[in-house]
């Protein structure tokens, strides 16, 4: 059961910080280890730190939704790992008041041999459940996943999809005072996104339970959220409501104008892998692939990245996601759509550009987000790396008309009358 | 770093369930909350054992061939070939018997070995007593030698040879000694191979030299006695040796060897444990 909350914070975290060893990471041959042993004997280990996350603070309520917002890298999930003890922290020292449980990346408990119902139970006991608890809950747990039928079949034989609602509906009947929500939302269709997001404020309110959630979705954290923390290499830049996080975080990305080059390498990455895009142009071009100077409605947005290879890949594709101000997906589209795979050889660079056609969106704000991924390895993923603003057109009317509840997507159209 | 909870309320300052430090060198063996996960480390040993056989054809039957067919093996090669005594007992019940035995102690340090690494999408993204994950493999050992032992009993009992109950209640009690030793050996192996991949490759290799070095093939009664004393140096043994005399109904030669293997047992698993809690803080960064 949820222990009582009154007065108090559920979490007090304080001066929090995780550094790695950057020099030593790869350290994992006997050999390496007894060289370095030698090299710090004598004196002259150069040993050099990485820090993912560094002071911070902070104070988390009973019965608060508390949103992380970042850039990947900035050490949102860092933060939640050290809160679930999964990592220990560098520095500083966090108290917990109460139950935690964690959904680090859902379906992470998940085994593919087993059976949707083994692994309800498999999940549960990760999240510190006992048998008979999920026994008692497991009919409410799956009627709310909506897998009935394929209960008895094993979890590789799944779609992605299915395997998120189970992991969810394990996760959300958990009996904990904490939850930690890490990017869930990430997967499954908007009406499966939208149950999840009632049900975690279902919790909150009918069960007084404290959850802190990070995720890229800016709408579904300034819906949900009552309060937001906006990190940046691993340092609190902000600690507000979370209407007013979600409108920092998007002002604070770099603004494209049609001539800059913006380099990407100095942005934080989570690991490293073979290829990372490494500079990206965004511009709005005329029919001839001649720079405009503005981007109005109904133009053609060209995106071209650069993506550089350390090692050889092959079969890669590029993503590319434009969301408007309110973090919501605008558009969506990737080279593989239009079977555009990347090849490169270690220490080859290739631009590839995706020229969107006709983009007919509203005038505001918009920021470009890619994904660099092979079918089995996700090589590189930066949200909001670039933004660039859509002009009014000449003849755009009503476009600025005070009050405009304006979906992002606006296309050309006619109206009769009568 | 503060001791005091941070935030004295007016009413009764409430104490955290847990604190999260920096400055600890190692986790503390927290009962409690182990108490709190019993059932994890069920789920997981039920999860392994379940795994094992899915999609094979003779599914549990594995259980029982591999040792019978060890035996096999060793029966043609030790008992026909190179003739080794068998204490009065037919040879192949006799290695059959110090397979049961041996395969339980070498199933779970292997298990345990790789407990860890096997399981890194665990570790990195969620929060358990990881010292579960390791011993959670000799529950899986345990169920298979209970499965080798009705087969065997079973052969016993159609010869009409059953040993005396007075030696048969010995069996859990030494299989259980083996097993904390096993487990002992095994977190530090679990631990280490975290750090060094190299254990997956010698451990095998040590394991085949332990084979040999532990009395399987042959009794300890072929030991000659001026080098017993070293042999015996092995804690695996003497426990091997009178786990496989209990369930033949022989004599148990060598008792004081015995306690001193257990209390070796007991002492490596404490240092086994002591080893792994100190490490238990980086295996989600280093693994």
């Amino acid at each position: 059961m949820p222990t009582s909350f009154s007065a108090g914070p559920a979490l007090s975290i304080r001066d929090i910080g995780k550094s790695y060893n950057v020099a030593n990471r790869r350290a994992t041959m006997l050999a390496e280890s007894l060289a370095e042993w030698v090299s710090r004997a004598r004196g002259s280990a150069k040993s050099e730190k990485f820090w993912a996350l560094r002071e911070v603070s902070c104070e988390v309520a009973h019965g608060e939704i508390l949103g992380l917002v970042g850039r990947n890298g900035a050490g949102k999930s860092t933060l939640l790992k050290i809160i679930a003890g999964v990592t220990a922290p560098t520095t500083g020292e966090v108290d917990v008041y109460g139950r935690i449980g964690s959904m680090l990346e859902v379906g992470t408990g998940f085994h593919p041999e087993l059976t949707g119902r083994e692994n309800v139970f498999l999940n549960g006991a990760f999240i510190g459940m006992r048998r008979s608890e999920i026994r008692a809950r497991f009919d409410e747990i799956v009627e709310f996943s909506g897998v009935e039928a394929f209960l008895d079949v094993p979890i590789k034989r799944y779609s992605s999809g299915m395997a998120v609602r189970l992991a969810f509906a394990v996760a959300a009947h958990l009996d904990a005072d904490i939850l930690l929500v890490d990017e869930v939302l990430a997967v499954g269709d908007q009406a499966f996104q939208d149950k999840c997001l009632g049900k975690i404020r279902e919790v909150r309110l009918r069960e007084g339970r404290t959850v802190l959630f990070v995720s890229h979705n800016l709408a579904a954290v300034a819906n949900l959220c009552t309060r937001a923390l906006l990190l940046s290499a691993g340092r609190v830049v902000a600690d507000a409501s979370a209407s007013e996080i979600t409108r920092l975080y998007t002002a604070g990305v770099a603004m494209a104008t049609t001539s800059d080059e913006v380099d990407l390498t100095p942005l934080p990455r989570t690991k490293r892998t073979a290829a990372q895009c490494t500079k990206i142009q965004v511009s709005a071009v005329d029919e001839f692939g001649v720079p405009l100077d503005a981007i109005m409605p109904g133009a053609t947005v060209q995106v071209a990245v650069t993506v550089t290879a350390t090692a050889p890949i092959s079969r890669a594709f590029l993503g590319v996601e434009v969301m408007d101000e309110r973090g919501r997906p605008a558009i969506g589209v990737s080279t593989d759509m239009a079977d555009g795979w990347i090849a490169l050889d270690a220490g080859q660079s290739k631009r590839v550009t995706v020229r969107l056609l006709d983009v007919q969106v509203r005038p505001g704000i918009y920021t470009v987000g890619l994904i660099l991924t092979t079918v089995t390895e996700r090589l590189d993923g930066l949200d909001a790396v670039v933004r660039f603003e859509v002009m009014p057109s000449p003849d755009g009317g009503y476009d600025r008309w005070p009050g405009w509840m304006a979906s992002a997507y606006a296309p050309r159209f006619d109206v009769s009358i009568g | 770093m503060i001791e005091a909870p941070p935030l004295q309320t007016t009413e009764t300052a409430k104490v955290p369930l847990r604190r999260i430090r920096s400055d600890r060198k190692r986790t503390p063996l927290d009962w409690a909350e182990l108490w709190r996960y019993r059932d994890l480390w069920l789920t997981l040993a039920l999860r392994d054992i379940k795994l094992r056989y899915r999609q094979t054809a003779l599914g549990v039957a594995w259980v029982v061939l591999l040792p019978l067919m060890a035996s096999g093996v060793f029966t043609v090669v030790f008992g026909l070939v190179a003739k080794l005594p068998s204490d009065g007992s037919p040879y192949f019940l006799f290695v059959f018997a110090g397979f049961l035995g041996w395969s339980s102690f070498q199933n779970t340090l292997q298990r345990c070995s790789v407990s860890l690494v096997g399981n890194t999408a665990l570790v990195t993204k969620v929060y358990f007593p990881r010292i579960l994950l390791p011993a959670s493999s000799v529950l899986a050992s345990l169920l298979d030698f209970a499965v080798g032992l009705v087969v065997f009993l079973g052969v016993v009992i159609a010869r009409g040879e059953l040993p005396p109950l007075s030696s048969l209640v010995l069996v859990p009690v030494l299989l259980l000694t083996l097993q904390v030793l096993a487990l002992g050996v095994g977190l530090f192996m679990a631990a280490l191979t975290v750090r060094y991949r190299d254990v997956q490759y010698v451990l095998p290799f040590m394991i085949q030299l332990l084979l040999y070095a532990s009395p399987v093939a042959y009794g300890l009664s072929v030991v000659p006695e001026h080098l017993r004393r070293f042999y015996l140096l092995n804690p695996v043994a003497p426990l091997l040796d009178a786990l496989r005399s209990s369930l033949l109904g022989h004599d148990v030669l060598n008792w004081p060897a015995v306690g001193a293997a257990a209390l070796v047992s007991v002492l490596i698993l404490m240092a086994g444990t002591f080893f792994f809690l100190r490490q238990d803080r980086q295996y989600a960064d280093v693994i």
